[in-house]
Parts: structure tokens; sequence; C-alpha cells
């Protein structure tokens, strides 16, 4: 009886270690803490910190960190949504082109009022064994802003795909904005909605690149 | 002979019990993901009506994150997009050419400090508007915090000048919500109706719209001591100019990377409201992180 007992508790005991262990393995928390982590490696190298002739490098140097855990293809064809399955490869690739210089020029700028905020991690949640949501605070002193992140494993590899604050997701309000725009009556209409999609997130880059920030700040035209 | 017997039996009962709690326990967790329920229930028992695959193939649902009634109460019903986008426009022209240079100018005139007693003393006099909402959702513990707020600030904080209330040091977890009227029809279970854009306030919904409407006219303390409307008035537009030097860039940082600001603002407001509605049971005590970012590190030489 004693024995089973015993028999019964080590074979429990195992199964929860060996839950854990492949847990830490490969965990989707783990591998978003070293990225954002990277990120502010890079913020606080003395080589670039008030050094603004330094900065395009230093701008450089977080896209290629940034684009190292964030799946930007999967994130194009989840704010594109169904329609993108009807997209031809070379269009598909000038999308996330376009869309990842987008999400760049417009929020590389915030990355740079970083002040030694803290990001906790809280919990991270994993389904289907291939998508996983990091609940994540970031601790601004005053307040604690939720930040949940959203990451696929692909290749092996956990990379993120959607960002969620405050309710908000930017991969659906993407969506909003696309699904606006993508005509799918008929096979005509979807061509050329699909060519102003494409006109349109030229121009938003083109004015991004030109003159940051002016095109908000003077309102519409 | 009888200790091999009763070996096995508890070995049986202890193994059935195994298998039969532990979908139960996903189900009593999260009733409402039934992605997570077949995919459990199919680990385990091996047999299950839906396929689970089903869920797999579909790499663009979302459903599989129990956060579908979310996105069912952001999603937007627009008829009067032609009037709502003109309101937009109107919105944004009177944003970037009166509001904003107003309140810069504001801003550049009045330090944070003083900005800030103003903006405790107006959440001060708006208790009556939280106090309802939460009364009405049942939400009893944050009617309390909001009391004993409204009491120590009116009487310590000069009227609700202060915060004497801090938002970390106190003892009491002050989870205040910011609840509202709409919020309040939301938890109640009514949907929002078409997407409405106010002029002067901006993103709203039917509901919220009449939500608003009482709040800043019966719950709104301004008018009910016989003030003359427009001082009333004047009060809400200088409470909205004060707040907006807390908010200054926000607008525009969502207008920057939009490439239609109407839907991004669009999608926002919807989102952010049902966030709200449902955030009804908020844990107070902030939950201990497994892991933090060093602040401080710098690249190893």
């Amino acid at each position: 009886m004693k024995r089973t007992l015993s028999i019964v508790i080590i074979v429990l005991l195992l199964c929860l270690s060996a839950g854990a262990g492949f847990a830490a393995e490969n965990s989707p928390m783990v591998r978003l803490r070293s990225g954002i982590q990277g990120v502010i490696e890079v913020l606080n190298n003395p080589e670039y910190k008030g050094n603004p002739d330094k900065h395009p490098e230093m701008a450089l140097k977080i896209r290629e960190t940034i684009k190292d855990f964030f799946n930007f293809e999967e994130l194009s064809k989840r704010s594109v949504g169904r329609p993108w399955l009807k997209f031809t490869p070379e269009e598909k690739e000038r999308f996330v082109s376009l869309f990842t210089n987008l999400l760049e020029q417009t929020y590389l700028g915030r990355v740079g009022e970083y002040s030694g905020e803290k990001v906790a991690f809280d919990k991270e949640t994993i389904i289907k064994g291939k998508y996983a949501q990091v609940d994540t605070r970031l601790l601004t002193g005053k307040q604690d802003i939720p930040v949940f992140y959203r990451m696929k494993l692909t290749d092996g590899e956990w990379d993120v795909y959607d960002v969620k604050i405050e309710g908000v997701s930017l991969v659906k309000n993407y969506r909003t904005q696309f699904t606006g725009i993508l005509d799918t009556t008929n096979d005509q209409t979807f061509e050329a909605s699909k060519k102003e999609l494409f006109i349109r997130l030229e121009k938003k880059c083109a004015e991004l690149k030109t003159n940051p920030k002016a095109t908000a700040e003077n309102g519409i035209k | 002979m009888t200790r091999n017997y009763s070996t096995t039996i508890l070995a049986f009962l202890v193994l059935t019990m195994i298998l039969l709690t532990f979908p139960s326990q996903v189900r009593s967790e999260d009733a409402k993901n039934p992605v997570m329920l077949a995919q459990v229930g199919a680990g385990v028992i091996g047999a299950v009506e839906n396929n689970p695959e089903e869920y797999a193939e579909d790499e663009f649902s979302e459903d599989m994150w129990g956060d579908s009634a979310h996105n069912e109460e952001a999603s937007a019903s627009d008829p009067w997009q032609g009037y709502n986008r003109a309101m937009f426009k109107f919105n944004d022209y009177l944003y970037f050419n009166i509001m904003k240079p107003v309140t810069k100018g504001y801003m550049w005139a009045v330090p944070l400090r003083p900005r800030t007693w103003t903006n405790n003393f107006f959440q001060n006099m708006l208790y009556p508007v939280r106090l309802t909402s939460c009364l009405l959702q049942g939400k009893f513990y944050t009617a309390g915090a909001e009391t004993s707020k409204f009491v120590a600030n009116s009487l310590f904080g000069l009227g609700g000048l202060g915060n004497v209330v801090g938002e970390a040091q106190s003892t009491m977890p002050l989870y205040l919500g910011n609840e509202d009227m709409g919020q309040t029809f939301g938890v109640w279970g009514i949907p929002n109706g078409p997407y409405f854009v106010l002029p002067f306030f901006g993103p709203s919904t039917i509901r919220d719209s009449v939500g608003l409407g009482i709040d800043t006219f019966v719950l709104n303390p301004f008018w009910w001591f016989g003030i003359p409307w427009y001082y009333s008035a004047s009060a809400g537009a200088y409470n909205q100019i004060n707040k907006l030097s807390f908010h200054i860039g926000e607008y525009e940082s969502l207008k920057e990377g939009s490439i239609d600001p109407y839907l991004a603002l669009r999608d926002a407001y919807l989102s952010y409201r049902a966030k709200q509605v449902r955030d009804a049971k908020i844990d107070p005590n902030k939950p201990k992180p497994q892991m933090t970012t060093n602040p401080d590190a710098a690249p190893q030489k």
C-alpha cells in the first residue's frame, strides 16, 4: 500500500518535472525576454548613447534585433486576413516589405523614448504547441501598462506576430483598415482595390520617410 | 492476496481520477474555449467529435485565444459611415487647429503641477458618475474604494486638488476602473449599436452616447445647484483642455502609422471600450512576474 502510493507520487512528480523541463527548454517567454533585452542593450550601448551621429547606425541595429524575434510575414498575413491567400508570391513579398517598413518608420521613433522602464513577464500560455501568448507589463513607475504578445512557433523558434495593448490588437487594427480598402466582391474589384492598397502603402511609407511625424502633425489634407 | 488486490484498486482509482479530472478541470477553468476542450479531450480520451485539426488548418482563426467575445463586442456596425467620416474630419480639423494650439499655449503657461491639481479636482468632482456606475454594475468593492478616495481627497486634499490617496502606497488596493454609464450598459448586456462620431467628443457608439449624456447632464454635479449652464459648459471645456494636456501626441501616434485613420481610430475606440466593459474582474493584486528585463544591461565588450 505504502509502496504503491510512493510509486504513484514519484510518477506524478516525474510527469510534472518533465512538463516543466520542456517548457523551459524552448519557452516563448524566455525568447521574448531575450529579444526585448537585446533592444534595451542596443539602446544602452555607450557607443550610441548621447551620440547623435550614430543614430542611423543604432536604428539599423534595433531594426535587426527586432526582426530577429518578430515574424513580419505572419504579421502581414494576419493583418490582411483571408484575401492574403489570393495574393501572388511577389505581391506577398512586396506587401511584407512595405508593411514592415511602415511599422518600423512609425514605431522605431517610439523605441527611442525608452528611459529605463522595466518589463515584467507574468505568464505564458501555449496553445496547440504552436501558438503562445506572453502576458507582460511595462512598469512605468506610475502605472503598469499590460502588453500581450502573441507568438507562433516557426522552424523551431517562437516569433511575435501580434501585440495587444489596452484591448487594441496591432494586427486587428490594421486588418480593419486593409479590409476597408480591399474589395473582394469579384476578381476585378479585388485586383483594382489591391492596386489601391499598394499605392496607399507606398505613399504612406514615402511620407514617413521624407518627413516623419509631419504628416500627422498637420492634420488631414 | 488481499494486499495485491487493494493495490490494483488503488492504481485503478488513481488513474481514473487523473483521466476524469484533467479535462473537467480545463472545462471549469475556461468553459468557453471549445478548442482547448477539444484538444485536451482528444489527447486524453483519444476520440472527439470535432476534429481539432480543423482549427489548425484555418491559419487566420484567432478563436483559440478565448477572446472571441471581446472581438464580438469590438466589431463595428457602421451604417452611417458617410456622416461619421465627415464628422471625423471635422473633429480632426478642430483638434489640429483649435484644441491642440490652445492646449499647447495652456501647457506653456501652466506648469505640470497645477495642471495635475486641476485634473485631481475634476476627477474628485465627478465622483458621483463613477460611484453610480460602480453600484449599478454591482462592483461594490470598487465603489468603496472610490468613496474612500473621494472622502480622503475632499477632506485632506484641499477639496480634491491633491491626491492624497497614492496609487501605490495605499494599503487598500485601489483598482479604479473609471467606470461610466456606457460601460454599465455594456455590463448589462446592451450591445454597442451603430458606431457614431460625436461632434467635439469624438468616437462613440449609440450606447456610449446615451451613457455619456447621462454622465454629463444627470450625474455631473455641475448641473445640480442651479449653476447657469454656460458656467458648467465652460468648466467642462476647461476640464477637456486640461485633460488633453496630459494626452497630447497620442492621437498623432495613432494617425501616423495608419493608412486609414478613420478606421484605425474606430477599431481602437471599440477595442478599448470592449476591454473596459469586460474588465469586471480585475485582480487588484498585481501578479508576481516570473522574470523582468534588466534596464541597465549593456552589451559585453
